[in-house]
């Protein structure tokens, strides 16, 4: 017999991770058409206008009841074999079409790196600002990428375009990856937006979501346009720092001190943000121990947990004597020049009205990340200790998620520019709610949206598909490219300055939701 | 019981750690890590020439270039001074830029096993160290594109009677002395800066420059042989190689036409190397200059005398002799030295090496 995808052997009473609550909620009025999936059912308030039904009649009919159904029956239905067959191999094979002659200026400078250290010169001798566990994973990367193609291949020679606008120093030089290292860098991302889309599935299907709920959680990641850019076509390796934070509260969840700490250790040692997670873990680890569990093992656990973290930390820092060299970089290298903007708390100093605080910021970088990274150390402090107080010993619950929800936005408040690759730090954690809750719906769409219209439509944008075209193709000439971007160099900016405050504002307003739901002072649910 | 997701998740953190310790071993077991050895012997033979006899072994695909050169003495820097300072603008410069160069210069210098002897200094202490006697074997370095005002205003100049006296200037920017930079406002760009008409001329003849280019794509004889690639340029602000030469300047950057980019200009007992050229892919800038540095070209009494090129397979190794005839004239010199410099010309890659004899 086929087993479907969540099912459990029957003789053993399925453990979840979390208890199902009753809801509390005031039930909805339904419109007469559906039926909905549970991953996009509306709740319909009770006091819409006329007008206002039947635009969500209008809506019901024809997307909700016209695609969404169907689609939502196939998922329910499908078996599991034809489930992967359908969503995991479309996922792959629309990233390997997308992946090797794309790509941003993040990828030429893994591409330096790589080519850096493949002649024999050190971590940090080709200057890069990512933690040692990432540029250690670029120089693996290297020596697979140099068995296919000579290392002098790595990157073609710099594109003359840039040099034409020398003037307004936004567009730099830079140099375009060769496809093979391209498919190299991008296929473990792959990989790891699998395990990822996996493992939210699982949780998901863990903390009490049906199994068409859980499925679709995997495919509002795994399938997300946004996701798929960024793994695909831009390179950005967020997945992998982003899996390890998620796995590493899975494990916590599990009472698993060691491979938690390692999980979040490794997350550190590859990008700065999962550090932003580690009061959450340690107040989860605490919660989520046995009532009957002694002092002793509680501690043991804890330094498990610890001994992970410094570990992997010490993996990569303490050998190499890499400490001070990278501290000296990360320290030293943000106290000039830094843009504010993105999808960040700073994005609307961009508008030229404010070009004062944009300077005064600017001149000023390094005294705001560290005020800002205090600011958010003690505001995911709060978010732990809000959750503590929320959730009850010995009894699971879901309130981590939201916690973690709350958690992944404090993170994006430490950075002077949120750049859209950073946005997955945050989806997972909604879709599992969505999934779980149904919250965070629309959130998704529009973050989803807001990332990929400002990767489509953001200044950068050239460097992601037009470079590879002129250099690999006759369909496009330099000379086409540079005129284009001289053209409609203030429409473009004016439109990445608009879909980067809509964004931030999309993104705050998320997060506010998200931390209203672990208030301290509202009562529990459960 | 420990479940499947448990278990998978741990494999993948299994793997993500033999990952890393398989880079770590990679990078830092010397009989794993990726090597470029050279072995250098030179000799003076009593007919006037120079036997250099080179064995070079790689474990990765190189090509490196051998060039001679002779000076007075061997190319040392004791010192590298580096001007930086926030509260004053740029013109011509990327800011990060000029922030940034010092750290990729000192990388790639220790990477070659060099020291990393880089002194910054502030607009104040840049006046001070100008007015100060010249230390032995120093180098500045301005990347900003504009001088700061206390060392350069409507009233004086710090700079040019510094270089006449024996001071050594790296330039990279806005055409030196056409800008001046009073403290900048903190609420504005760092590009504010004031103009000075006909501010160049104190440096160098108005009658060098011209083409109309801002990309120089043609490489000279040092820019090729030394391996470096940097093709930014100003319209209207390329060096005239023949005019340069005559001079005493040499081409040391790019060519458009018969225009460099880049040249060594003799200042009395200075010498002023100008990056005629803004300063916005810095790590092309910092390999150019180390490699300037390393090779001493930036001294006004080095000179190439040529080389030759080497291409490696992975695992190969070759051995080369030359014999390199000496100009009379640098023989006749009592502290006149010959030196070789290596460098791999791939792009990133570190490798550089000198070796030094006394004639």
């Amino acid at each position: 017999m086929a087993r479907t995808v969540g099912a459990r052997n029957t003789k053993e009473p399925r453990k979840y991770l979390f208890k199902r609550k009753s809801s509390t909620r005031r039930a909805a009025p339904r419109p007469a058409s559906g039926p909905y999936p549970p991953f996009w059912r509306p709740r319909w308030p009770p006091d819409w206008k006329a007008g206002e039904w039947y635009v969500a009649q209008w809506w019901n009919r024809r997307f909700a009841t016209g695609i969404i159904s169907p689609l939502n029956r196939w998922v329910a239905k499908a078996s599991r074999r034809e489930f992967l067959l359908a969503v995991v191999v479309s996922g792959f094979v629309i990233r390997l079409l997308l992946a090797p002659y794309t790509g941003e200026a993040d990828l030429s400078t893994y591409a330096e790196s790589s080519t850096t250290m493949a002649y024999g010169g050190g971590p940090y001798t080709y200057l890069i600002v990512y933690p040692p566990g990432w540029v250690f994973l670029l120089d693996l990367i290297g020596h697979a990428t140099a068995t296919l193609i000579s290392i002098q291949s790595f990157l073609s020679v710099p594109s003359p375009i840039f040099a034409l606008r020398i003037d307004i120093y936004i567009l730099q030089p830079t140099s375009i990856t060769n496809p093979v290292f391209s498919l190299s860098e991008k296929i473990p991302l792959f990989v790891f937006d699998f395990l990822l889309a996996l493992l939210l599935y699982e949780i998901a299907l863990e903390s009490g979501a049906s199994k068409t709920a859980a499925r679709w959680a995997f495919i509002a990641y795994f399938l997300n346009p946004l996701v798929i850019f960024m793994s695909a076509v831009h390179g950005a390796y967020d997945v992998i720092p982003e899996m390890l934070v998620v796995a590493s509260f899975y494990l916590a969840l599990r009472g698993r001190g060691l491979t938690s700490g390692i999980a979040l250790g490794l997350g550190v040692i590859t990008k700065v943000f999962p550090i932003f997670f580690l009061p959450l873990l340690v107040a989860v680890l605490w919660r989520h121990r046995g009532v009957d569990e002694s002092r002793g093992i509680v501690l043991r656990r804890y330094a498990a947990w610890a001994a992970g973290v410094v570990g992997m930390a010490a993996l990569v820092f303490w050998p190499s004597g890499l400490l001070q060299g990278y501290s000296g970089l990360i320290t030293v290298g943000p106290t000039l020049g830094e843009n504010h903007g993105g999808f960040g708390i700073w994005s609307w100093v961009q508008i030229p009205t404010f070009g004062a605080v944009q300077w005064e910021l600017y001149w000023n970088t390094g005294l705001v990340m560290v005020l800002t990274t205090i600011s958010a150390v003690l505001l995911a402090i709060v978010v732990a200790l809000a959750y503590l107080r929320r959730s009850r010993t010995g009894k699971t619950d879901r309130e981590w998620l939201l916690a973690f929800v709350a958690t992944s936005f404090v993170s994006l408040i430490a950075f002077a520019a949120v750049q859209p690759q950073y946005l997955l730090w945050v989806l997972p954690g909604m879709i599992i709610v969505a999934a779980v809750e149904r919250r965070f719906r629309s959130s998704i769409v529009i973050v989803t949206a807001a990332g990929v219209i400002f990767y489509l439509f953001g200044l950068s944008s050239p460097l992601l598909f037009l470079q590879p075209l002129a250099t690999y193709t006759t369909l496009l000439s330099w000379s086409t490219i540079t005129n284009s971007i001289l053209a409609s160099l203030d429409r473009v900016g004016w439109i990445a300055l608009v879909s980067s405050i809509l964004g931030s504002v999309i993104l705050a307003w998320v997060a506010i939701r998200a931390s209203f739901r672990v208030n301290p002072l509202r009562p529990s649910e459960q | 019981m420990i479940n499947k997701t448990v278990r998978v998740i741990e494999l993948v953190l299994a793997i993500l750690i033999a990952a890393l310790v398989l880079a770590e071993i990679l990078l830092y077991v010397p009989s794993t890590r990726p090597t470029l050895s050279l072995d250098e012997q030179l000799t003076v033979q009593s007919n006037g020439t120079v036997t250099v006899v080179s064995t070079v072994e790689s474990s990765f695909s190189a090509h490196l270039s051998l060039d001679n050169l002779v000076g007075n003495g061997s190319p040392k820097i004791n010192s590298i001074f580096y001007y930086y300072d926030g509260n004053y603008p740029v013109s011509g410069a990327d800011p990060s830029n000029w922030f940034g160069l010092p750290g990729h210069l000192g990388s790639i210098a220790s990477a070659r096993g060099e020291v990393d002897n880089i002194v910054g200094l502030n607009a104040t202490q840049l006046a001070s160290f100008l007015t100060s006697p010249i230390p032995p074997d120093s180098v500045l370095i301005v990347a900003s594109g504009c001088l700061p005002d206390p060392v350069y205003s409507n009233n004086s100049n710090l700079v040019v009677p510094w270089l006449r006296a024996g001071g050594q200037l790296f330039w990279v920017g806005s055409p030196i002395g056409e800008f001046r930079g009073p403290p900048i406002d903190p609420r504005g760009p760092p590009f504010t800066v004031i103009s000075v008409p006909n501010g160049s001329d104190p440096f160098l003849p108005r009658a060098w420059l011209g083409n109309s280019a801002n990309l120089y794509l043609g490489n000279t004889s040092a820019s090729s042989e030394l391996g470096y690639y940097y093709p930014y340029a100003w319209p209207g602000q390329g060096f005239n190689i023949s005019l340069l030469e005559k001079g005493g300047g040499l081409p040391l950057g790019n060519i458009d036409s018969h225009f460099t980019n880049v040249a060594r200009i003799p200042e009395s007992k200075g010498t002023l190397v100008d990056f005629s050229a803004p300063s916005i892919d810095v790590v092309r800038l910092a390999f150019a200059m180390q490699n300037l540095l390393d090779a001493g070209l930036h001294e006004s009494s080095y000179r190439l005398l040529g080389g030759t090129t080497v291409s490696l397979s992975s695992g190969e190794s070759a051995t080369l002799t030359q014999n390199v005839p000496i100009p009379l004239s640098v023989f006749a010199n009592t502290s006149a030295e010959f030196c070789r410099f290596t460098v791999q010309t791939d792009y990133l890659a570190p490798f550089g090496s000198v070796a030094c004899i006394r004639l």
